[in-house]
């Protein structure tokens, strides 16, 4: 849904009434939240964009500057409008410099059209996003926590893309027109708290209907709150009011809402990468048995040269000629099967959601000549891990071109994982209960229980495994050859050190190739392999 | 003669499987094993072939590797050809041995060179210098031959110049480490071509014309003796 959202607010005039000034085809409409950001973390950008009288069929992109000024990563959309039509364009950025936060062009087939520099960005560590027209009270508890800001914002502003609120600890509803929210906009809002994302709502006065409205709804109806990874509160009473705002009772109240660093999603999965990729056993078998048969050959090319005749001098160096170039034939077929994407990626199963939040750290490794872009699948939005001059752009799927052989990219999605399962402890052992609706096999399977991993077999559409005492292991020393020793161990530390879900009494941990969250490498779809992280929960 | 033999070809088998099994186990077999353009493993590539060549080709030629039909200096002196044409002969069959070694390793040295992106020059210029450095090992190990009747002695020796040729010139201060017939090929590898390179080869040519001097006198000095006695 992210890049389709984005797709579709590039390409279709976007029915939002638009303010641009007649005599400039670009204006930014928004730029982060109220003008806050924080550097290099996805930031909303809207712009306004008038098609000139020609129309326009091109690219609508951010150049960024680098931290030190440089030029850094472009951000581009595809846009296509009519004469004079009026375009609101969404282009999620990530800025590097606050004082020079670079431009916004637009290209079409012949060159640039219009550019127009970005005014300078608010730095913040942190933002609270607030959608009310009256002040709540909440500045002054963000003003005592240094680098969190409070935005206020209008609900046209709201990303339609989960990732760009990754700046934002706390997200304040208190008014909201629903008539004004797109249904991207909603999704968005949901994904973000399923993957960990905070959201206040409170009723404006009286008004209770944006609390049961669509947006809002699907989030507020669970007991309790708890919304995948991430928390939905509710407020009973409007902070705006003049007896609740600014007293200590509410003071309190506030700090305890945004008490809590926002968490990174998947840290450290950049260095599970593999630094290239290996020959595949195939090519390495088609080499052996070439390089055997080559050499049984110069046994007879030996003999068959010792009489020193003319013809056989000639016939020897003919053979060495077309063994010579055969050689130079296989080693760039290996080169270039050896090219394409490393990739580590991880799905954590998010608890009554029936999604995953899929993490992806990958690398170019080639060999040869020029790389092909890192094309991410549907709803996958990638990154360069650190500012790098490349060209992402975002259409129906996400793409990173111009990197050079070995930048690091990251990408998060929530991705659809219909597998459940308990965990039940019992003596001498543990049974365990899986419902996998995925479509797809969960291969290498292990579970995870109180710091001890244990291996069982693949996992079809529904399993029942009895798990044996005597057979736990240590993640440190696992007797098995996982397809990502390195993930494995990662996600193992990751869970060891209670850094998931901690009230999980046990996990579920296996590889499945879903090709929907792969990568492909160019036009070539990359072999895909994701390591899912399951909670099981008490029967 | 030194190609139709049974040990000739087995000794070109054994050469040609250990580079073979090189270049096959070198290969990236997993993600992160190796970088495929591994530098290193170029030139250890084309070190082997240059210690094999030209122990082979000194080998060979000092009779430590008894190859059926290969005469050396003494048994040569004995026959009726001029010592110059004896001298020219070894020489020859020196220079031809090495070019034909390294000829049916290319196949396998391009291999490796190759699926690591190396430069197909720089594997022309390491033979080339390889031929050269093996001639002359060859030409000073027909005359080592000549020199001793004890096995052990000669065996002793001829490793012992080995070890000079290869670790001796190694640790030789600048610019007279250039001499190092293996720090040249990792320099050729690293760095490309560079004239003094030609230099050196050039160095063991003149080496190599010295050796074929030194046999004719060897064979001069055996007929005057067997004359004399």
């Amino acid at each position: 849904m992210t890049s389709a959202a984005i797709a579709v607010l590039a390409v279709v005039a976007f029915a939002v009434p638009v303010h641009a000034a007649p005599d400039r085809l670009l204006t930014v409409a928004s730029l982060g939240y109220d003008g806050r950001v924080r550097l290099g973390a996805w930031t909303p950008v809207w712009i306004d964009l008038v098609a000139p009288p020609g129309g326009v069929d091109g690219m609508l992109q951010i150049e960024t500057s680098g931290p030190s000024g440089q030029a850094g990563t472009s951000f581009a959309v595809p846009v296509r409008a009519t004469p004079g039509a009026l375009l609101r364009v969404f282009v999620p950025v990530l800025f590097n410099n606050a004082r020079s936060p670079g431009t916004v062009r637009l290209h079409d087939r012949l060159g640039q059209v219009a550019s127009l520099p970005l005014p300078r960005l608010q730095p913040m560590d942190e933002i609270v996003a607030v959608l009310s027209a009256e002040p709540l009270g909440v500045e002054g508890v963000a003003g005592r926590l240094a680098g969190l800001g409070v935005a206020q914002i209008e609900p046209e502003a709201l990303p339609p893309v989960w990732q760009a609120y990754q700046a934002v600890r706390l997200l304040v509803v208190r008014d909201l027109d629903e008539r004004r929210v797109t249904d991207q906009q909603r999704q968005a809002i949901l994904q973000w708290v399923w993957s960990g994302g905070r959201l206040l709502a409170m009723p404006s006065g009286d008004d209770v209907r944006h609390l049961r409205g669509p947006t809002l709804g699907p989030l507020l109806a669970r007991a309790g709150g708890g919304v995948g990874l991430g928390r939905a509160t509710v407020w009973d009473h409007d902070a705006a009011l003049p007896e609740h705002r600014g007293r200590p009772i509410q003071e309190r109240a506030w700090e305890r809402v945004l008490a809590g660093d926002l968490l990174p999603v998947a840290p450290g999965l950049e260095i599970t990468v593999p630094q290239d990729r290996g020959v595949l056993p195939r090519t390495q078998a088609a080499i052996g048995m070439l390089v055997l048969a080559y050499v049984l050959a110069a046994r007879r090319l030996s003999r068959f040269l010792a009489g020193l005749r003319p013809v056989s001098v000639v016939a020897t160096v003919l053979v060495l000629a077309v063994a010579t170039g055969a050689a130079v034939w296989v080693a760039a077929l290996a080169r270039s099967a050896a090219s394409g994407v490393v990739a580590s990626s991880v799905i954590e199963g998010l608890p009554g959601t029936g999604h995953g939040l899929l993490a992806v750290a990958a690398r170019s490794a080639y060999v040869d000549g020029e790389g092909a872009a890192v094309v991410g699948g549907r709803d996958l939005l990638l990154r360069p891990s650190v500012p790098a001059r490349l060209r992402v752009v975002h259409s129906d799927e996400t793409s990173v071109e111009g990197g050079a052989r070995g930048v690091l990219l990251t990408g998060t999605a929530i991705v659809p994982l219909s597998i459940t399962g308990t965990y039940a402890a019992m003596p001498g052992g543990a049974e365990v209960t899986v419902a996998n609706r995925s479509g797809h096999r969960l291969e290498t399977a292990w579970v995870y229980a109180a710091g001890r991993a244990q291996a069982i077999p693949s996992v079809g559409p529904a399993a029942r495994i009895a798990l044996d005492d005597r057979r736990w292991q240590v993640p440190g020393r696992l007797q098995r050859a996982d397809p990502n020793p390195a993930l494995l161990a990662w996600a193992f530390a990751r869970l060891e050190a209670g850094a998931i879900l901690k009230e999980e009494p046990a996990w579920l941990l296996g590889w499945i190739r879903d090709p929907a969250g792969g990568l492909r490498w160019g036009n070539r779809p990359e072999p895909p392999l994701q390591l899912v992280l399951v909670p099981l929960s008490a029967p | 003669m030194r190609l139709g033999t049974s040990q000739g070809i087995w000794t070109q088998t054994a050469l040609l499987a250990a580079c073979g099994a090189l270049v096959l186990l070198t290969l990236p077999s997993e993600p992160g094993a190796f970088g495929l353009r591994d530098a290193e493993l170029i030139s250890l590539l084309l070190t082997i072939q240059m210690l094999a060549v030209t122990y082979l080709s000194s080998a060979v030629a000092s009779s430590e590797l008894a190859l059926e039909g290969e005469k050396g200096i003494p048994d040569l002196a004995m026959s009726a050809f001029p010592a110059r044409t004896i001298a020219a002969g070894k020489w020859l069959s020196s220079a031809g041995y090495a070019l034909y070694l390294v000829a049916i390793l290319l196949p396998l040295v391009v291999l490796g060179t190759a699926l690591r992106g190396g430069q197909m020059a720089t594997v022309a210029w390491a033979g080339v210098l390889t031929v050269v450095v093996a001639t002359a090992a060859g030409v000073w190990g027909a005359w080592l031959g000549g020199c001793f009747d004890s096995e052990f002695a000669r065996t002793m020796v001829h490793w012992g110049a080995l070890a000079a040729l290869f670790g001796g010139t190694a640790v030789l201060p600048d610019p007279l480490w250039a001499a190092s017939p293996i720090r040249t090929v990792n320099l050729l590898v690293h760095s490309g071509w560079q004239w003094w390179m030609g230099v050196v080869g050039t160095v063991y040519l003149a080496i190599s014309v010295l050796g074929v001097r030194l046999i004719a006198l060897q064979v001069e000095a055996a007929r005057a003796e067997g004359r004399g006695g």
